[in-house]
C-alpha cells in the first residue's frame, strides 16, 4: 500500500495534531522527525504529498528541498512547507527551491487539509 | 617612521643620559675611596660613562636617518630652487 | 737641555711643513683629493682644535692641582656631540642655508640682521678670546724655556726673552694666518688649505701626548694600576676622589657651550661645514679623540707629582717628565705637540675673529662713510674687505700678547682658559633662543648679550688682572671705592663661592633673564619675523617666504655695480649670468625680481655677513622700491598660511579620530541590532511552536465531529501542558532580561551551598523517578559557605540537573554531583551518561536558546534559555560555568564559586 503524506516534523505535538487531521480527511499518513529520515522515507515509501517543516535537526527542511528537486525521482513531488508567520525570507527561499505551496505556522486545520488536497489533486490530474 | 621616531627619542635621551651620570647626586655614590681592577672607583667610573656615550653615539650615528645632501643648497645653482 | 736656537729652528721647520701642507691642500682641494680634505675624517679631526695647549699642558698641570674636575671641559663637549641630533645639526643647517659666516653673523641674522647686535657679539668674542690666545702665548714661551733651561724654579713673573718669545710667535702666527685665511673673501668658500693644515695638527698633539702618557705609563710606571698605586703611596688624594661640587657643574656647563660658542669651533663646526652628514660621523668621533687625550692625564700628573723634584711646574710635567728622564727627542716630539695645538688654535680663533670684525665693524663703518660708496673700480669692497682682516689678524694676535704681558704670564693656563670659556659662553644664551624660540626680539637678545658681558667682565676678567694692578686688586678684596656688596667676586653679598661659579652663576642667570624678559616686553621687526621663521623653522622648508618679500623697481645696473664692489667682477658677471640664464635674457635685459634680490643679498651675506649685505642692497632698492605695508601683508600672510594649515592638519586628525569613532558605534550597533533580530526571530519560533499545537488541537476539539474519550483527554492535556511550556518561556524570557539588564538585584549574603543543593536535588528527585535515575551526590562537605543568594543557587542546581535527567537517554542512566575544592573556590561538577554534548556545540550551549540536540526519544520541552540565566545568576556570585572534560562519556558542567571567609 502506498502511503498519501509523508510529514516531516520534530515537534511531536505538532506532528500528533497533523498526523490526526490528515488522516481524519482520509489520507493515509506517516512521520519523520529530521530531515535525514525523511529523505529515507521519501526513498522507500514513495509518498504522493510531503508536509515539510523548515526547522528540523540533521538537515534543515531546505536542504531536504533542495536535495529532493535534484533527484529526477522526487523532481515533481509536491511539498508542502510549513514556514513562520511573518518570515517572508523563509518563504521566497522555498519558492525558489521548488515548494508548491505553503502553510504557516500556526496553522488552521482547514488550511493544512485543503492544501494536501490541493497538491493531491494535482496530482491525480497528472496521472 | 616608527623607527624615526625611537632612534631621535634615543638620541634626545642620550645627552641627558649623560649629563645626569655625570652630576651631583650621580657621581658621589662613586665618589670613594676603593679601587676596582687597581683602579680608583670614581676614574674607571667617569671613563667607563664616557666610553659607553661614545659607542652609544657611534651606535646611533647608524640608526638616525640621513638626509639628503642634495636637498640642501649649497652653492648658487642650488640657491636657485629655494 | 737642547740648544735655543735648534728649537727655534725646528719649531720654524714645522710652520714652514704647514705652511706647504696648506699650500698644497689648497690646490688639491679642485682636484680628487679634495674628496678627501672634505671628508668626515678631515672633519672631526678639524674640530679637535678645541684641544689647545690648555689640553696639552695645562690639563696635567690642572689634575695635579685639582683632580678630577679637567674633566668636565672634555665631558661637556661630548654631551653636547652626542646630542647632535637636537642642537648642533640645526645649527649647521641654518649655518648652511642662510650662508651665516660667523657667531656675530648668526646672531645678527636671525635678529633682523642687525648691525647692533653684530657688533656687540664681535666685542664679546675678541675680548672672551683674548685670554685664550694669550694661554697660547704663553705655553710657547713657558715650553720654550723648559726645553733650553729646564724647570727653573726661582723664576718670578717674565723676563725679557719672555716677552720678546711671545711677541716673536705672535707676528709668525699673524703673518700664517695672514697668508692662509685671507686668500678669498667669501667666508664660505671655506679654507680647505687651513682646515687641512690644522687636521695635521690634530694628528700630531694626539700622536704626542699619547707617545708621553705611553711613556710615562708603561716606562716609567708598570701600567695604571702601578701608577695609581703610587699615588696611594705618596698620599696625593687628589687622585682618588672628590671635588664633585658646583664648580664641577658649572664647569661642565661651560664647556658645553663653549664647543659651540667658541668663535673657532663655530668657524670649523658650521662655517666649514661642506656636509651636514659628517656631524653623523664627528658625533662619536670627536668625543673619542677627547676621551684619548684624557686617558693619561691623571697618570701623569701623578708620576710627575711623585717624582719630579718639588715645586716643579705641573703645566709643563708633559716636557719635564720625558727631560729628567733623559729622553730628550720625545720631549722634543711634545714640544712640537704642544707647539702645534697653540698654533692650530691661534690660527683658527683669528681666522673667525677677523672675519667678525671686518664683516661686522670696519665694512659698516666704511659703507657709511661718504665717498666710499660713490668708489669706481670694482674691486673697491673686496680690497677693503681683505685689508680690513689681515689688520684685524694682527690686532686680535697684538691684544693676546698685551694681555700675556700685562697679567705677567701669571695665573695657571686652567684659570685663563676657564676665563675665555666663560666670556663666550655669554653668547649661548642668544644662540638657543635664535634657533628654538620664535618669539625672541633683536632687544631681549642684545640685552641679555650686554648684561650678561658686564657681569662677566666685572666678576671674572677684571680680577684676572689681580696679581699685575694693586687697584684691581683692592676693588676684589673690598669692592669697589670700599662697597663690600659689589666685590667682584662676591656680588650682591654672595659670599663663600667659588669665583667660578659665581661669575658663572651670576653672568648667565643675569643674561637669560634679561633675554627672556626683554623679549617678552618687546615685539619684533616685521624682518625679524621672517628671519625667526627661517631660523626656528630650519628644518620645514618654506620656499618663497624668503625671497617674497621684497618687491622692488631697482635696476639691475644698480645691482650689478653693488655686487661688483663686493664680489669683485668676475664673481658677479657670473652670478647675474647664471640668473640670466634661469630668466632666459641677456645680462642686461635682467629682470632685478624679487627672487633673485634676496639670492644676490645672500651671496653677498656670505662675504660681508648678513648686516652689511642687507644694508647695501637696501641702499640700492630703497625708497619707494619697499613697501613696509607690503613686507607687513606678506610676512602676515604667510603666517596666516602656516597657521591655517597647522589648524586644518589638527582638524582632518579630529575629523578621522570622530569618524573612526562612528564607525566603531556603528558597527557596534549593527551587530547589536543583529543579536536582537536573532532573539526576536528565536522567541517567535519558540512562541508559534506551543501555539501551533495549542490552535490545531483546540479547533480539533472545537469541530462538532465525535472524538472517543481518551483522544479528547489527550489532546487536551497536550494543550495544557503547551500553554504551561508557554508561560514558562515568557517567564524565563522575562528573567533572563532582567538579569542582562542589572534590574534584578539582590544582596549576596553568605548561603550554604550544601543546603542549597539539598533543596534542589529534592525537587527534582521526582523527575529523576520517572526515568529511573538515580541522583548520587559525592565528596559533600558538612558546610560550605559563599556569598550569594540561596534560591537562586538552587534554581541553577535544579536548571542543571535538570538537564542532566531530561536529555540522558541511556539505558542505566545517572546523574552524579561531586564536591571539591582548589584554593579558594569551590567547585561543582554535574556528570551525566548522557549523550554529551556535541563539539559543535560546545561554545555556545551557554548561549540564549542554543540548545543542544535533542535525542530522539525527547519529547522534552525546554526554552534553551535555562543554562544562559543559570551563567547571569552564577556571574553574580563572582562564579562561572563550564562545561568540562568530565569522568564519564556525557556532558559534565561545573560551577565554581570563591569560598566565603569570614568578613574580611
Amino acid at each position: 500500500m502506498t502511503i498519501d503524506v509523508l510529514i516531516v516534523e520534530d515537534e511531536p505535538s505538532i506532528l500528533d495534531s497533523l498526523d490526526f487531521i490528515l488522516r481524519r480527511a482520509g489520507w493515509s499518513t506517516q512521520a519523520a522527525q529530521d530531515g535525514e529520515e525523511a529523505l529515507r522515507a521519501v526513498r522507500e515509501i514513495k509518498p504522493r504529498v510531503v508536509v515539510l517543516d523548515v526547522m528540523l535537526p540533521k538537515k534543515s527542511g531546505f536542504e531536504v528541498l533542495k536535495l529532493l528537486r535534484q533527484d529526477e525521482q522526487t523532481l515533481h513531488l509536491p511539498v508542502l512547507m510549513l514556514t513562520a508567520k511573518g518570515q517572508a525570507q523563509d518563504r521566497r527561499i522555498a519558492e525558489e527551491l521548488g515548494a508548491n505551496s505553503f502553510v504557516t505556522k500556526p496553522y488552521a486545520n482547514s488550511d493544512v487539509v485543503g492544501a494536501v488536497k490541493a497538491l493531491i489533486g494535482d496530482e491525480q490530474g497528472l496521472d | 617612521m616608527a623607527n624615526r621616531r625611537r632612534s631621535e627619542g634615543f638620541g634626545f635621551f642620550l645627552p641627558i643620559l649623560g649629563a645626569i651620570l655625570i652630576m651631583p647626586p650621580i657621581v658621589h655614590l662613586f665618589d670613594r675611596g676603593g679601587t676596582v681592577f687597581g683602579l680608583p672607583i670614581i676614574f674607571t667610573y667617569l671613563f667607563g660613562v664616557w666610553l659607553f656615550l661614545i659607542v652609544a653615539a657611534f651606535a646611533l650615528s647608524r640608526l638616525l636617518p640621513r638626509v639628503d645632501p642634495e636637498q640642501r643648497p649649497e652653492r648658487l645653482e642650488r640657491d636657485r630652487e629655494l | 737641555m737642547i740648544a735655543t736656537n735648534l728649537i727655534i729652528l725646528i719649531a720654524l721647520g714645522y710652520v714652514v711643513l704647514l705652511f706647504a701642507l696648506a699650500y698644497f691642500s689648497e690646490r688639491w682641494a679642485k682636484g680628487e683629493a679634495g674628496k678627501f680634505l672634505r671628508s668626515p675624517l678631515i672633519y672631526t679631526l678639524a674640530i679637535s682644535v678645541y684641544c689647545t695647549s690648555w689640553t696639552f699642558y695645562g690639563a696635567v698641570g690642572s689634575a695635579a692641582r685639582t683632580g678630577y674636575e679637567i674633566f668636565t671641559i672634555y665631558l661637556g663637549p661630548t654631551l653636547v656631540f652626542v646630542g647632535w641630533w637636537f642642537g648642533l645639526r640645526k645649527l649647521v643647517r641654518v649655518g648652511r642655508t642662510q650662508r651665516i659666516t660667523s657667531l656675530a653673523d648668526l646672531i645678527s641674522s636671525r635678529f633682523g640682521k642687525s648691525s647692533r647686535l653684530a657688533v656687540l657679539v664681535t666685542l664679546i668674542a675678541v675680548i672672551g678670546t683674548t685670554p685664550y690666545i694669550a694661554l697660547q702665548l704663553k705655553a710657547i714661551t713657558s715650553s720654550l724655556n723648559v726645553m733650553t733651561l729646564g724647570d727653573n724654579v726661582d723664576q718670578p713673573g717674565l723676563n725679557v726673552d719672555d716677552v720678546r718669545l711671545a711677541l716673536g710667535v705672535a707676528v709668525a702666527m699673524a703673518i700664517f694666518t695672514i697668508l692662509f685665511g685671507t686668500r678669498n673673501v667669501d667666508a664660505k668658500e671655506q679654507h680647505h688649505g687651513v682646515v687641512a693644515a690644522i687636521a695635521f695638527e690634530a694628528i700630531i698633539k694626539l700622536i704626542a701626548l699619547l707617545s708621553i702618557g705611553i711613556f710615562v705609563v708603561f716606562g716609567l710606571g708598570d701600567g695604571f694600576r702601578d701608577v695609581f698605586a703610587r699615588a696611594d703611596a705618596a698620599q696625593i688624594n687628589a687622585f682618588q676622589y672628590g671635588g664633585f661640587n658646583g664648580r664641577w657643574v658649572a664647569m661642565t656647563i661651560l664647556s658645553a657651550a663653549a664647543i659651540i660658542c667658541l668663535p673657532r669651533q663655530f668657524q670649523i663646526t658650521v662655517v666649514e661645514n661642506s656636509n651636514e652628514n659628517h656631524l653623523r660621523t664627528a658625533s662619536w668621533a670627536f668625543p673619542l679623540y677627547l676621551f684619548a687625550m684624557s686617558i693619561f692625564t691623571l697618570p701623569i700628573a701623578i708620576v710627575g707629582t711623585a717624582m719630579l723634584p718639588p715645586g716643579s711646574d705641573p703645566d709643563m710635567f708633559v716636557l719635564t717628565l720625558p727631560l729628567n728622564f733623559g729622553q730628550e727627542g720625545l720631549a722634543l716630539f711634545a714640544f712640537i705637540g704642544g707647539f702645534s695645538s697653540a698654533t692650530s688654535m691661534i690660527i683658527i680663533a683669528s681666522i673667525a675673529l677677523s672675519i667678525m670684525v671686518s664683516n661686522h665693524i670696519v665694512v659698516p663703518i666704511a659703507l657709511r662713510l661718504p665717498g666710499r660708496s660713490g668708489e669706481e673700480d670694482g674691486g673697491g669692497v673686496t680690497d677693503l674687505l681683505l685689508t680690513s682682516r689681515r689688520i684685524s689678524i694682527c690686532v686680535i694676535l697684538g691684544l693676546g700678547f698685551l694681555y700675556f704681558w700685562l697679567t705677567n704670564g701669571s695665573g695657571a693656563l686652567a684659570r685663563i682658559g676657564l676665563i675665555s670659556f666663560a666670556g663666550v659662553a655669554q653668547t649661548l644664551p642668544a644662540i638657543i633662543a635664535a634657533l628654538f624660540w620664535r618669539d625672541a626680539t633683536a632687544k631681549g637678545a642684545g640685552a641679555g648679550l650686554f648684561i650678561g658681558f658686564v657681569v662677566w667682565a666685572y666678576s671674572m676678567f677684571l680680577p684676572s688682572f689681580e696679581e699685575s694692578s694693586v687697584w684691581v686688586a683692592q676693588w676684589v678684596q673690598n669692592g669697589p671705592y670700599g662697597i663690600a656688596f659689589l666685590k667682584p667676586q662676591a656680588l650682591f653679598g654672595l659670599e663663600g663661592m667659588d669665583p667660578l661659579v659665581h661669575s658663572v652663576f651670576w653672568s648667565l642667570f643675569a643674561n637669560t633673564i634679561a633675554l627672556i624678559l626683554v623679549s617678552l616686553s618687546t615685539s619684533q621687526s616685521v624682518l625679524e619675523r621672517i628671519q625667526s621663521a627661517l631660523f626656528v623653522d630650519a628644518f620645514r622648508r618654506m620656499p618663497g617666504i624668503e625671497t617674497r618679500f621684497m618687491r622692488t623697481s631697482a635696476a639691475t645696473n644698480d645691482l650689478f655695480f653693488v655686487a661688483q664692489r663686493v664680489l669683485g667682477a668676475a664673481r658677479a658677471g657670473a652670478v647675474f649670468d647664471s640668473f640670466a640664464r634661469e630668466q632666459g635674457r641677456s645680462r642686461t635685459s635682467l629682470e632685478p625680481t624679487p627672487e633673485f634680490i634676496a639670492l644676490l643679498e645672500k651671496e653677498l651675506a656670505g662675504s660681508i655677513g648678513a648686516a652689511s649685505a642687507h644694508v647695501m642692497i637696501s641702499q640700492v632698492v630703497s625708497g619707494e622700491s619697499i613697501s613696509l605695508q607690503e613686507v607687513m601683508k606678506i610676512a602676515d600672510e604667510t603666517q596666516q598660511v602656516i597657521e591655517y594649515s597647522q589648524q586644518l592638519e589638527q582638524k582632518s586628525e579630529e575629523l578621522r579620530l570622530t569618524a573612526e569613532k562612528l564607525q566603531d558605534a556603528n558597527a557596534k550597533l549593527r551587530e547589536l541590532d543583529q543579536q536582537k533580530d536573532e532573539f526576536l526571530s528565536q522567541v517567535s519560533h519558540e512562541v508559534r511552536t506551543p501555539m501551533t499545537s495549542i490552535r490545531s488541537f483546540s479547533e480539533i476539539l472545537l469541530e462538532p465531529e465525535e472524538l472517543d474519550a481518551g483522544e479528547r483527554q489527550r489532546f487536551l492535556s497536550t494543550i495544557h501542558t503547551e500553554s504551561l511550556r508557554l508561560t514558562q518561556l515568557l517567564d524565563e524570557i522575562l528573567d533572563l532580561s532582567a538579569l542582562e539588564r542589572g534590574e534584578k538585584v539582590w544582596t549576596n549574603t553568605p548561603v550554604d551551598v550544601v543546603s542549597a543543593m539539598d533543596r534542589a536535588v529534592s525537587v527534582c528527585e521526582s523527575l529523576a523517578r520517572q526515568k529511573n535515575m538515580n541522583i548520587k551526590r559525592h565528596n559533600v562537605p558538612a558546610e560550605a559557605l559563599v556569598l550569594g543568594h540561596a534560591d537562586r543557587l538552587a534554581q541553577v542546581f535544579i536548571n542543571l540537573i535538570t538537564n542532566a535527567i531530561k536529555y540522558n537517554d541511556a539505558d542505566r542512566p545517572f546523574v552524579e554531583v561531586r564536591f571539591s575544592k582548589t584554593g579558594k573556590r569551590l567547585l561543582i561538577d554535574f556528570q551525566d551518561n548522557g549523550p554529551g554534548i556535541a563539539a559543535k556545540d560546545r561554545r555556545r550551549v551557554f548561549e540564549k536558546f542554543a540548545r543542544g540536540q535533542r535525542g530522539a526519544s525527547s519529547g522534552q520541552t525546554g526554552s534553551g534559555l535555562g543554562l544562559a540565566i543559570s551563567s547571569q545568576i552564577i556571574a553574580r556570585m563572582k562564579g562561572k560555568i563550564e562545561l568540562v572534560k568530565g569522568e564519564d562519556e556525557g556532558a559534565c558542567f561545573r560551577v565554581s564559586l570563591p569560598l566565603y571567609e569570614g568578613e574580611a
